[in-house]
């Protein structure tokens, strides 16, 4: 964790974290997060699923709600119970038209150096959604049978 | 943390990369080291590749239009499934170029390597 600059509240399945909006906090805020999961059990597939998806979340609150700015606060909160891990991610943004939002071309091929990440956290979660505006996105992801 | 070790034998340059490919110093690095090399084809060796995100997928996708530019070749050597997975995922399987096994056998004739 990055000193004073983030604050993490933990109680039994229910993680809450706040960092700063600037792209150097988000690593350490990540690898918190994955750490609490692995704790609580998730099991190593569904962890690589919610790790990107958790990096593509952060990066898009610290890029477009943030603007990669230090003084903005981005709020993340963690549940983990027996059917599913649900993060939701709050940034101080003004969101985005999340109905726009495109991440290939027609043919279904994006040559760009941008624009994929809404498009792996859907591949990779079981739920992405969106409220406020676009600037707080909910991922869940099911937990399999046994864990 | 992404480790970044190359080998040069002209025309090809093999980038070895170990970590992750991410938002970041560890995106900008790659892209850096890559930009900077002389040779017109490029290996990116993924073997230790742990992770990557849609920056770097996306510093992939750069580097491969680059390429193409410059009437090289770009290509993608030994991908672990869970990276394989993502780019299937965003549509880059059938633009991107792979082969495994590629580049471990070069010669080394320049080697360097940086860590971000």
């Amino acid at each position: 964790m990055r000193d004073a600059r983030q604050t993490v509240e933990s109680q039994a399945s229910a993680f809450e974290l706040v960092l700063t909006g600037d792209s150097t906090a988000v690593a350490a805020a990540r690898d918190r997060i994955m750490d609490f999961l692995e704790e609580q059990g998730v099991g190593d597939e569904e962890a690589i699923d919610i790790l990107v998806a958790l990096q593509e979340a952060f990066a898009n609150a610290v890029l477009h709600g943030c603007q990669n700015d230090p003084s903005k606060i981005i709020r993340c909160s963690v549940d983990v119970d027996g059917e599913a891990v649900t993060i939701v991610i709050k940034d101080p943004g003004e969101g985005f038209d999340t109905s726009a939002a495109t991440d290939v071309s027609d043919d279904g091929i994006n040559l760009t150096n941008h624009g994929r990440g809404i498009f792996l956290m859907r591949g990779l979660m079981d739920e992405v959604s969106y409220s406020h505006g676009g600037s707080e996105i909910r991922l869940k992801k099911l937990r399999r049978a046994g864990q | 943390m992404l480790r970044v070790e190359i080998r040069s034998q002209p025309p090809v340059a093999t980038l070895y990369c170990s970590g992750r490919i991410v938002l970041g110093v560890e995106a900008e690095t790659l892209r850096c080291m890559a930009g900077s090399r002389p040779e017109q084809n490029l290996i990116v060796d993924l073997r230790q590749v742990q992770a990557i995100d849609a920056a770097g997928l996306g510093l992939l996708v750069e580097l491969h239009c680059r390429a193409l530019e410059n009437e090289g070749d770009f290509t993608l050597a030994n991908p672990s499934p869970k990276v394989r997975r993502l780019m299937a995922l965003t549509n880059l399987e059938s633009v991107l170029q792979f082969e495994d096994g590629a580049g471990f056998e070069l010669s080394c004739c320049d080697e360097r390597a940086m860590t971000a």
